[in-house]
């Protein structure tokens, strides 16, 4: 069995605004997928379809081959969950957690490896616990049953670097064993360095099901670079390249289209005093691609 | 299930250990002074007779030469009438606000349901460890009352406190399932008590319109507190099968109607 997560025309309304229209999806062993959407855009509510949380209108969900409503308690043995606001009992500690969520599939060994690389704390209780930590112990959550499927809902969200770093790691190292991973986010960033397709959701539609190689090819840069003369505005207006603001000082304010070397190269032959090169976001790339 | 149960229960010690503390307080106070009050029968009869007929049934104050009569009797209409069951009632429907629509509420149901738990066993599991906790203070609250008048040196009868033990944990139970009931079915603690204090408040006054008003009588039927009968346990020495009947039977459906609501609701914070 190859596929491992397969929604199909899945449809979920909350009185009469819809929440999630038509979405089909399927996801294959050893994919990290990326779940993408600005804010409102439906990703929460497909997750918590999957997980049986939400009840869909219309559609189904298989995940490991067991319907994701009628079995999902077989199924929760195999799926590993981060929620997008973890809340836990405030007066139980990380090991009464660990404890209380560990299955006969729970190897402790591995968890206690977990624990040492997040460079967690279990015997703390909830209450004391920051953002950051409370987040690994989510994240060590999702991984005591030793699970072959992990759905996370924006699992970096409010960490760290050095901590984001560690559980990409973690995840790279957790599809090379077979295993799946099902993920939204909206740091694009984030999507390009770990997966390898991405769903992108928007309106509660999917708008878009592609490779991240794709992907990158829409990548779009956002620039501000201040010359010291008088900026190049004819040799730099290309088809990837856009003005989209002329600055004081003789600065731009520049759109870039998937391949940056082009405009390196272009403004190489120009003496510059600052250039600020950033990923636009998400909502950006939204905006010039799928709107 | 079991392990949800058990840790439940060890959740909620201190809730139990507290109110059970304070049952026993007010039993030990009520029997404590019972021998003074038994000595002032007479002359509180005398300030009681000036006072509306209607102001007495109301708060079920009767001719103090038959309360008076035994110890049993005295709890009955002081102790078991009112301030027991109402003890009884803040405990079940915090239990029960706590078990399902608290975890809505935190969005910690999340957690608990991603584990491999039905919901219909998180109920279950949520609602036997309650069950067992009313258990616990419905005996502590009720059979203390044994020690503490023998403490006193007054005559008791053990077999009166055993089946006010039974009518009171029938009554706790059926307010219990259906304060899990409204649990299920709603996403904030607060509408849990609101609603079934407000349902328990309608279940009193019915009684007490039906008491007051002849034409009315048979409105008592729809209040829990005509079956919780503690003078037939107390001083008859007997059950209600009519109140074990209804207690259970309330208890059954609500849980069966939370189960269905619960099972088939979404869980969205």
């Amino acid at each position: 069995m190859n596929t491992i997560i397969e929604i199909t025309r899945l449809k979920k309304n909350y009185g009469h605004i819809p929440a999630v229209q038509d979405v089909s999806l399927s996801v294959e062993r050893g994919e990290i997928f990326g779940f993408l959407g600005p804010n409102g855009a439906g990703k929460t509510t497909t997750i918590r379809c999957m997980m049986d949380l939400v009840r869909p209108d219309q559609g189904d969900i298989e995940i490991l081959g067991m319907n994701a409503h009628t079995q999902s308690v077989r199924l929760k043995n195999k799926v590993g969950f981060l929620p997008a606001e973890l809340n836990l009992f405030e007066h139980w500690t990380g090991w009464d957690h660990i404890k209380f969520a560990a299955t006969d599939n729970t190897q402790i060994d591995k968890i206690n490896e977990l624990i040492n690389t997040l460079e967690y704390h279990p015997e703390l209780p909830i209450r004391k616990l920051s953002t950051g930590n409370k987040q690994k112990l989510g994240f060590i959550l999702a991984m005591v049953k030793n699970p072959s499927v992990l759905i996370l809902d924006e699992p970096t969200s409010g960490l760290d670097p050095l901590l984001q770093h560690r559980i990409y790691q973690i995840l790279t190292d957790f599809i090379a064993s077979g295993n799946t991973v099902f993920m939204s986010s909206h740091n694009l960033s984030e999507v390009e360095k770990l997966c390898t397709r991405i769903g992108i959701i928007r309106q509660g539609t999917i708008v878009a099901v592609e490779e991240i190689s794709s992907m990158k090819k829409k990548t779009l840069f956002s620039v501000q670079i201040y010359f010291k003369e008088t900026p190049p505005t004819e040799q730099l207006t290309t088809k990837n390249c856009e003005i989209v603001q002329t600055l004081p000082n003789n600065g731009l304010a520049l759109s870039v289209k998937s391949d940056i070397d082009q405009f390196l190269n272009i403004i190489r032959n120009y003496a510059i005093n600052d250039i600020q090169i950033n990923h636009a976001t998400l909502d950006e790339v939204f905006m010039k691609y799928y709107t | 299930m079991w392990k949800l149960t058990i840790r439940t229960l060890y959740d909620q010690r201190n809730l139990v250990l507290g109110y059970s503390i304070v049952a026993v307080l007010l039993l030990w106070l009520y029997i404590g002074i019972f021998p003074t009050f038994q000595g002032q029968a007479e002359q509180l009869n005398q300030v009681i007779a000036q006072l509306p007929e209607a102001f007495l049934k109301a708060f079920n104050i009767t001719d103090l030469s038959q309360s008076m009569s035994s110890v049993e009797s005295y709890l009955s209409s002081k102790h078991f009438a009112l301030m027991w069951p109402l003890m009884s009632i803040m405990l079940s429907i915090g239990l029960a606000g706590n078990n399902i629509a608290s975890e809505i509420e935190s969005g910690r149901i999340e957690f608990l349901l991603s584990q491999p738990i039905s919901r219909v066993k998180l109920f279950l599991g949520r609602w036997i460890s309650s069950a067992i906790i009313l258990l616990l203070f419905t005996i502590t609250s009720v059979l203390t009352a044994i020690p503490i008048a023998q403490l006193y040196g007054i005559g008791i009868e053990p077999v009166a406190y055993w089946y006010m033990t039974v009518i009171g944990y029938m009554f706790s139970l059926s307010v219990l399932s259906l304060s899990m009931m409204v649990s299920a079915l709603v996403t904030e603690r607060s509408k849990v008590t609101l609603m079934t204090s407000l349902l328990m408040l309608g279940t009193y006054i019915l009684n007490i319109v039906a008491e007051l008003v002849p034409d009315y009588e048979k409105l008592k039927y729809f209040s829990a507190f005509h079956y919780m009968d503690a003078n037939m346990a107390l001083i008859n020495h007997s059950l209600s099968v009519q109140s074990i009947v209804v207690f259970l039977g309330v208890s059954l459906i609500t849980v069966c109607v939370g189960l269905v609501g619960f099972s088939r609701r979404d869980i969205a914070i």
